[in-house]
């Protein structure tokens, strides 16, 4: 197998596009934001974060209306779990959204008959969490018949083996984990990682040797409040994970080392509010982006906002295609 | 959603509050006063999430909003809300909010229709109505009499001509005997209201909004699901068919909005996710 650590990647850098425009023959230059991602085609780079909204085809069809290129939906486990007691999430001024849901989901066979049926005119991922990599392919197998445009692993869960260990902490079981789910398929699998290890660029390379098709960077940053006046912390987990503009200068740098380590496709994610935001994960070499925390204070219009001020600064910059932008910023 | 208003991070940071009185109102229900100013600018029909503090956080109502000092109105039903119950004076409890989309105040001649402890959604609106000087037609409906637990205040209300007031009981031991909408239905064809407004359980909403759809009435309704995050994040609380989120651009809903959820009436979930019907 290919060392993928030495395998420097610097990708080819297409010529901004331009056409000779004169007034009597008025060309469409306006950029296209079409996206391919791993095998899949999306009509822009933005993505549904999961855990956000996606738990029903209504919720899901109303993001994507709002502008999302694909949505990802909430993570599907083998049995229904309830999730953690409330407060679950909460908000910490404007930078930051702790949350300890606890994986709350109907479990995959109700979850299945839910979205059986379902004809949706975008890509829809869908995010699976286990105990156990067997756990993690029965929960794939049994989702096919959705007939999925992907999977994102969800490797943020706890170690049924090892106590309060995450399987994403471990490279080894992430290795494990998207081995066993890839060869449980054929449809492209993301794996999702944990920020919460000294090196994430380890975990993303077992991910990559496993056969991850994307990289999904990164899952929220363990994080907690406390209530001065009560002395009790607020999540009734106690801690939780953060996401929000606070982790944003983080999960890009993150985001920025990967590029430069593996050569599968980066899905960047943690803290993206605005268009500026968006751009520089791309420039840090993120082929897509996800939003997620954003709904909280800009609400759903978030999208559209995003796409608009994307699409201008591609003008301005004379970029025709978003291949031009990605990983840009590596100099 | 939430186009409208933008997020205030302040009303959502969580403020722990000292009871300053406790008002037992029967049936295992209390109202718990305090201060605080973002409550005391609520718009009836929205909501706190609640924090007994170290246990679990639930939606409830602002009931009473008075001369800065604002009101939540609780039945003990699970551990929260028993917890919840059996707080006293000087006791703190956490607040968040107040969230969502509330009712809104319009027409001369409204029809208020609660049921069982969905009077706490309603009496806030009654209150706001009585200062604008709309004299509304209110019909409160209980199990048993004991459970209309703001009777003696609608019964003070009317005696000063501000409002209306029909109560109902299921067992007949208070006003007539049947459910509120029954009422309504009578109500509806002698007069003519320009806006019916309801809170309670869902059976009785969904039997209001026929009765809307009926007689070509406007209504407002104010639905419960369960709910995590109170901000429209989480997805918990979405209705199908709209994609609608009761915390968010809810729990108040108009008509239009409700044609297009098509578990409105039908069907809950559990906090899994699981649908159960109603």
């Amino acid at each position: 197998m290919t060392d993928l650590l030495i395998n420097y990647r610097r990708r080819k850098k297409t010529k901004p596009f331009l056409l000779a425009c004169s007034r009597a023959n008025i060309v469409d230059m306006s950029p296209t934001l079409r996206t391919k991602l791993a095998g899949l085609e999306t009509d822009n780079p933005l993505i549904l974060a999961s855990g956000i909204l996606g738990m029903t085809p209504s919720t899901i069809r109303r993001v994507a209306s709002a502008g999302a290129g694909a949505v990802v939906t909430k993570s599907v486990g083998i049995k229904a779990e309830d999730g953690y007691a409330n407060p679950s999430v909460y908000v910490i001024d404007s930078y930051g959204l702790l949350n300890a849901m606890g994986l709350p989901n109907p479990g995959v066979d109700e979850f299945v008959k839910e979205f059986e049926g379902q004809n949706f005119s975008f890509p829809v991922i869908y995010s699976i969490y286990g105990s156990s990599p067997e756990e993690y392919s029965k929960v794939a197998r049994k989702l096919l018949v959705l007939k999925p445009s992907a999977f994102e692993l969800n490797l943020s869960c706890p170690h049924v083996k090892e106590v309060g260990s995450l399987i994403g902490q471990d490279p080894k079981m992430v290795y494990k984990v998207v081995n066993n789910v890839k060869s449980s398929v054929n449809i492209p699998v993301f794996a999702k990682i944990t920020p919460n290890v000294s090196d994430v660029t380890s975990i993303a390379i077992s991910a990559v040797k496993a056969g991850a098709d994307a990289i999904v960077a990164v899952n929220t940053l363990k994080a907690m409040a406390i209530d001065i006046d009560t002395m009790t912390p607020i999540l009734a987990n106690k801690s939780g994970g953060l996401s929000g503009p606070a982790i944003k200068p983080i999960a890009l740098k993150m985001v920025f080392d990967l590029y430069e380590s593996i050569q599968v496709p980066i899905v960047g994610v943690g803290g993206i509010l605005s268009w500026k935001d968006a751009v520089e994960y791309l420039l840090a070499g993120a082929t897509a982006v996800q939003i997620g925390s954003a709904i909280v204070w800009k609400g759903l219009g978030v999208f559209e906002n995003i796409l608009l001020g994307l699409r201008k600064y591609m003008i301005n910059k004379k970029f025709s295609s978003l291949d031009e932008i990605v990983g840009r910023g590596h100099k | 959603m939430s186009t409208k208003k933008v997020f205030d991070p302040e009303a959502n940071s969580l403020r722990i509050r000292k009871i300053i009185k406790v008002i037992n109102c029967g049936a295992n229900c209390s109202t718990l006063f305090f201060k605080d100013e973002f409550v005391s600018d609520a718009i009836a029909g929205q909501y706190l999430m609640v924090w007994s503090v170290g246990c679990d956080e639930v939606p409830l109502s602002v009931s009473h909003v008075a001369g800065g000092v604002c009101g939540i109105t609780v039945k003990a039903i699970g551990d929260t809300t028993n917890r919840l119950c059996s707080i006293s004076k000087d006791q703190s409890l956490g607040i968040r909010g107040p969230f969502g989309e509330g009712y809104r105040i319009t027409g001369k001649n409204p029809l208020l229709v609660a049921g069982g402890i969905g009077v706490a959604g309603i009496n806030l609106l009654v209150d706001k109505m009585i200062q604008k000087k709309i004299f509304p037609t209110v019909v409160i409906g209980a199990r048993t009499g004991s459970e209309n637990i703001f009777h003696k205040e609608f019964v003070d209300l009317s005696k000063k001509g501000l409002l209306t007031y029909f109560p109902a009981s299921d067992d007949g031991s208070l006003g007539q005997k049947g459910f509120a909408s029954q009422i309504v239905d009578e109500l509806v064809s002698r007069s003519s209201f320009d806006q019916i407004y309801g809170c309670g359980p869902e059976k009785m909403l969904y039997a209001l909004f026929n009765i809307a759809l009926r007689n070509d009435i406007k209504i407002q309704l104010s639905l419960e699901r369960y709910m995590k995050c109170a901000i429209g994040i989480c997805g918990q609380c979405a209705l199908d068919g709209s994609g609608l989120l009761v915390c968010r651009d809810g729990p108040v809903f108009s008509k239009d909005d409700l044609m297009k959820s098509s578990d409105f009436g039908k069907y809950n979930r559990s906090a899994s996710g699981r649908k159960f019907p109603i």
